[in-house]
């Protein structure tokens, strides 16, 4: 008996000990959670600056970033097995030295199939409204299942993913470190995401104005910010990404389709083809205009070449005005200083 | 585990387990996640409010970005997502109706999200148009060709602003009647300024009923509906936890007195066993004291062993404890006895005995052991524990009693009882083998004079020489015992015929006739010898051993050295005896005796100064019988002790009658050997000297010489104490004994009585005369007075008188009659004494 009795005191202390363990320890870990996420992001000296009042804004970057995570996604952004002839990766199309987008109109996705679109820039997308041209996807992870399924573009599915990247121990070891449920579909989603929200233009000649720096553009960048404003361009390119956080219809002051000339095809119809509403036909994303001088061709179908067509293209079917070209000249070169940098370097065609 | 632990177990387990539960209850309601769904809450409505201002401020704002909206979208979805997902949920808020709630909000700020994007598209719609109508009519004012219109641009104008700012349906009006004005001209400039104008009116109405919508749509509510159903879900958890507590302390409370319950019990239990252990161990100490302890496993090995048991086997205990059993067997039983023990203890019995063992100084030793084996609960012994006691000193002790018990102390035979217990065995086997046995009763002839002549350690070591004798003439299978005194018996076995037993019995008696030395001096021995025989003459032990003493009698009465087998003669002989004996018992107990007076003269006088009290048997059948019939019978059965004390009180009763009536007389009165060996004499003398009239030397006791042989020291003693009282002694029938003189110097008497055989013969026997006359003479010369008995002539008398003899006593003067006579003849002697004196002087 007396062995017995000590055994069922031992369990009992151990059950006591297990149990306190079980509800107290994960308050524990909250509590270093929540202390790593707080992280302030850099102070704007707004006195010196002419940032209040200003329809543009700085970019600065996010703060709530995992470096390691983003590290991860910017690997798999660059690996060509998330494709299913493992022959093209999200950089393909979303070249990162080319303004995050490519020349052509539209990208050449698996098996040199030729998608309908124009492939927009990857840079600041994290500050978009919504992704795509329609805004179909409210979240960048959202978006990432657009191009992964694609048949013209990745066509490929997530069990073909997952088991690419169960095959390499680099790729298992990175995500057993960061993720406890190792290589899913989420945490895919979530590295490539940390990545995308990394990928911000900084400390672009325009926004060095704006944050009081005098010198930092041209006279003539300055007029074409003022002319900017003045056609209206601003009305709806505006905020830290000049653009990306509303939807215009394209041709309000004129039937840009119609002068196009090319008739009506289904990605013509915008967001119609998210929300299925008569008045959002030909609808789009306004697009950032913060690496548009590096990123012709322009529109959703890349009908304009360069950047001065597209400019006038926006005058006459946005604003309802025609432009002189000396106006023409000054957004241009106030356009071309809204380029930022990416890793200490600025982005160059 | 006994049943009693199992329950305490079980309920404290219980008892925890449910305050696990409760504290894991409890916990459900954290409260920072409590803060965190109130702060996310709070955020939302914060969030939603920076929604609604900023909606508000764009109609008003010149240039402005929407990138706040955008991010109040997302984090107003952040939040709504939170709401929704399981984290919250994990601590245990799972309520479907603040799940509707949520949902019905997500689905008022999804709308509301829709129309701020469609206000935004329309605002920079307008915007763009505000931005360039004032740019397009400062345009049309340079043109001097188109004059006409300027004050109506500017009344456009102003209304368009007007109306963008305070919504008046005049305005519109006004200014839609001047854009008609300009579109009917078809003028491009005028085209341009109308078409800006009415986008302006168009998207500002469309712009107000966009904000008009936005604000209808009840996404305050929403949040205030989630706080109210978040709280209400709270209350009604902060009231279970309060429950939870409550139960929780109570839990608790019950839990520590519980333990305080458990804590006083098992102290009590502990003091209990300090109790006991004291008990046991002072039991243990107090058993360590008493006994020699070990304890054997179930195995066989020796577990334990006490300091007696090291000091009585002169082992140590490493010699003992872990060793086999088998050290506590030994060489003096064979294996088979400790087998049996072994196997006994095996099967659960207890095991009581005796072991004999030896010491390494080869010293013996016995144990008295008692193992008992300690049983589980399916009756298998788990150990035992051997008692033992150290009993050599008792068998010592037994064998030595049992040596007193049953043999002689003096000659190493066996005694009495032995004899009878070897009798009663040999008659046993005797049956069954259906042979005879006889009995050899002897006695020595003349051992009583040996012993009272040469002292007690010579007739000790005579006694020695005879046994000795005895053992070596008979076979080793026949029993040689004393049964006391210089009585011996033979038990013979396998008796085949008479013959056979008369060789035993020559063998013996040639044997013991040998002559014997002792104390330097040469004795002859002879003894007498009676045999009864198994089955012819008896069928008992006790009879055959009386028939062997009668046999033995027998012999000794046809003289000594002799032998007598015992036959029907003397088997009528013994059954004779046997009625007689009876018949006295009857005639003890009936009265049956009387007694009669001679009387004895004095020689000088004539006048009769004392008489003899003689015992008759009045038998009622044989009518008066003499003493010589019946007294050795009295002496051979002891009743001659009762009856003796009453022929002294009889005779002294008649004394003290007589001596009322004034007859003054001396009373003598006979006394047995038994008598004086009994020792109750002396206390009767000392009553019947209280008796009226009674002087002590009135009485006269008068002993035989061979009743004084045996232990002759102790009888001087009392017949001293009685002549110290007063009381005379006469010495009877003197002559017919040993007539030791060196005897009769010692004893205390005052007279000797010669026996009437040398007095019959006077003057006729000349050897009767000389030993008369030579007993008087010797009498006088030891100053002792002597009566003559048996005087019944005249030439006896003057014979007697003339050598100086002082009493006569016969039937010359009187035959001995009863009281009454005496009475009679008393009364008369005195006044015939001159007759007497007469008739004497006659003869003379």
């Amino acid at each position: 008996m007396k062995t017995n009795s000590h055994i069922v005191w031992i369990v009992l202390a151990g059950l006591c000990i297990g149990a306190s363990v079980v509800f107290v320890w994960p308050s524990l870990k909250d509590n270093t959670k929540n202390a790593t996420e707080l992280a302030a992001a850099k102070p704007i000296n707004y006195k010196a600056s002419r940032v209040l009042n200003q329809p543009i804004q700085p970019i600065s970057m996010p703060s709530k970033l995992d470096e390691r995570k983003v590290a991860l996604g910017e690997k798999l952004f660059h690996d060509n097995r998330l494709s299913s002839s493992s022959s093209v990766s999200c950089a393909s199309c979303h070249v990162l030295k080319l303004g995050g987008a490519d020349q052509s109109a539209s990208s050449v996705g698996v098996n040199g199939l030729q998608g309908e679109l124009n492939s927009p820039t990857v840079f600041n997308v994290a500050l978009n409204i919504s992704q795509f041209w329609d805004g179909r996807a409210e979240t960048l992870a959202g978006q990432i299942e657009g191009p992964i399924h694609n048949p013209v573009e990745m066509g490929s599915s997530w069990p073909d993913i997952i088991q690419k990247l169960q095959s390499s121990k680099e790729y298992e070891a990175l995500f057993n470190k960061l993720y406890e449920e190792g290589i899913t579909v989420e945490s895919i989603k979530e590295s490539i995401t940390a990545f995308e929200q990394s990928l911000v233009t900084l400390n672009s000649p325009f926004d060095r104005y704006l944050l009081g720096d005098e010198d930092a553009i041209s006279e003539n960048a300055k007029l074409g910010y003022e002319k900017f404003k003045e056609y209206g361009c601003v009305a709806c390119h505006q905020g830290s990404n000049v653009g990306g956080n509303l939807y215009q219809k394209l041709g309000i002051m004129g039937d840009y389709f119609a002068d196009r000339g090319t008739g009506i095809r289904p990605s013509d119809l915008g967001r119609y083809n998210v929300t299925g509403l008569e008045e959002d036909k030909f609808v789009f994303k306004v697009p950032s205009l913060r690496l548009a001088s590096l990123t012709a061709p322009y529109f959703h179908d890349g009908s304009a070449k360069t950047l001065r067509q597209a400019v006038q293209v926006m005058i006459k079917y946005q604003l309802g005005r025609m432009a002189s070209k000396r106006d023409e000249d000054l957004i241009i070169e106030f356009l071309e200083s809204l380029v930022g940098e990416y890793k200490g370097q600025r982005l160059e065609k | 585990m006994s049943p009693d632990t199992f329950r305490k177990s079980l309920i404290l387990a219980a008892l925890l387990g449910v305050l696990t539960f409760l504290f894991a209850q409890a916990r459900s309601n954290d409260p920072k996640m409590h803060h965190q769904i109130v702060v996310n809450i709070q955020n939302l409505h914060y969030q939603n409010s920076r929604l609604n201002e900023s909606v508000l401020e764009f109609s008003a704002d010149q240039f402005s970005n929407y990138d706040l909206l955008t991010r109040l979208k997302s984090g107003i979805r952040e939040y709504l997502t939170w709401f929704k997902s399981e984290e919250p949920k994990l601590y245990g808020i799972v309520d479907v109706e603040l799940d509707a709630i949520i949902d019905r909000a997500e689905s008022n700020f999804e709308k509301k999200f829709s129309l701020i994007e469609k206000f935004k598209s329309h605002n920079g719609i307008l915007k763009n148009s505000l931005y360039y109508i004032p740019t397009a009519v400062d345009n049309l004012q340079k043109q001097s060709s188109l004059s006409s219109y300027h004050q109506n641009a500017d009344k456009l104008l102003q209304e368009v602003l007007l109306f963008n700012s305070r919504l008046n349906p005049k305005n519109k009006e006004l200014g839609e009647n001047i854009i008609e004005e300009f579109r009917s001209k078809k003028i491009s400039r005028l085209d341009d300024i109308a078409i800006h104008a009415e986008t302006i009116f168009r998207e500002r109405m469309l712009l107000q009923e966009i904000v008009e919508d936005l604000f209808s749509i009840p996404t305050k509510d929403s949040v205030e509906n989630i706080y109210q159903e978040y709280s209400a879900y709270n209350n009604e958890k902060l009231q279970i936890l309060s429950v939870y507590r409550t139960a929780m302390y109570t839990i608790a409370v019950l839990l520590l007195f519980y333990v305080i319950y458990l804590f006083y019990t098992l102290r009590q239990t502990l003091l209990c066993l300090e109790d006991s252990l004291y008990e046991v161990e002072f039991q243990k100490n107090a058993l360590d004291q008493y006994a020699i302890v070990a304890s054997i496993s179930a195995e066989g090995i020796v577990t334990y062993a006490n300091e007696k048991f090291t000091q009585t086997t002169q082992l140590s205990k490493e010699q003992i404890v872990g060793k086999s059993r088998r050290i506590l067997e030994s060489e003096f039983h064979d294996q088979a006895y400790f087998d049996h023990i072994w196997s006994e203890l095996e099967s659960g019995k207890r095991w009581r005995g005796e072991i004999k063992n030896k010491r390494k100084d080869n010293t013996e030793y016995w144990l008295d052991a008692t193992v008992v084996p300690f049983l589980d609960k399916k009756q298998k012994p788990i150990r035992y524990v051997a008692l033992l006691k150290d009993i050599t000193e008792k068998k010592a002790a037994d064998s030595r009693i049992y040596r007193l018990a049953h043999y002689d102390a003096l000659t190493g035979l066996p005694n009495r009882a032995m004899f009878l217990e070897s009798l009663n065995t040999a008659l046993v086997d005797a049956r069954q083998s259906k042979s005879s046995l006889a009995v050899l009763f002897i006695d020595l002839d003349n051992f009583k004079l040996i012993n009272d002549t040469m002292g007690h350690a010579s007739g000790d070591e005579l006694l020695n020489v005879v046994a000795e004798h005895l053992r070596s003439s008979v076979r080793a299978s026949d029993i040689v015992a004393r049964l006391g005194g210089d009585e011996f018996t033979v038990i013979v076995r396998d008796v085949e015929m008479n013959e056979h037993i008369e060789n035993i019995v020559q063998n013996i008696l040639s044997i013991t006739k040998d002559p014997v030395t002792i104390n330097q001096k040469e004795i002859i021995v002879s003894s007498s010898i009676g045999v009864s025989v198994f089955p012819d003459d008896a069928t008992d032990t006790d009879t055959l051993l009386k028939n062997a003493d009668i046999a033995m009698y027998k012999a000794k009465s046809n003289g000594k050295n002799n032998c007598c087998i015992f036959d029907e003669e003397l088997k009528a002989i013994n059954s004779e005896k046997h009625a007689l004996e009876n018949d006295l018992l009857f005639a003890v107990r009936n009265e049956q005796f009387v007694l009669h007076y001679q009387p004895q003269v004095d020689v000088l006088t004539g006048r009769i100064c004392a008489v003899e009290a003689l015992i008759r048997w009045n038998h009622p059948e044989k009518g008066l019988i003499q003493p010589n019939a019946f007294i050795p019978m009295l002496e051979e059965s002891g009743l001659i002790i009762e009856v003796g004390k009453w022929v002294l009180i009889e005779a002294c009763t008649q004394l003290a009658q007589w001596k009322e009536l004034g007859i003054n007389l001396g009373m003598g009165v006979n006394v047995s050997a038994r008598q004086l060996q009994d020792g109750h004499i002396l206390e009767l003398l000392k009553q019947i000297l209280d008796f009226p009239g009674i002087e002590p030397s009135d009485i006269d006791l008068e002993i035989t010489e061979t009743g004084l042989l045996g232990n002759a020291d102790e009888l001087i003693a009392l017949l001293s104490t009685f002549k110290d009282l007063g009381v005379k002694l006469s010495l009877d029938d003197f002559g017919t004994g040993y007539s030791s003189l060196n005897y009769l110097k010692k004893l205390p008497i005052s007279k000797l009585k010669i026996d009437q055989s040398f007095v019959r013969d006077i003057p006729f026997d000349a050897h009767d005369m000389a030993i008369a006359k030579t007993v008087i003479a010797m009498a006088s010369s030891l100053d002792l007075k002597v009566v003559a008995e048996g005087v019944e002539t005249v030439e006896q008398i003057q014979f007697l008188e003339e050598h100086g003899c002082d009493f006569f006593q016969g039937y010359y003067f009187n035959e001995p009659v009863d009281a009454r006579t005496m009475q009679q003849l008393l009364i008369n002697w005195n006044a015939e004494q001159d007759n007497y004196n007469l008739r004497y002087l006659r003869a003379s």
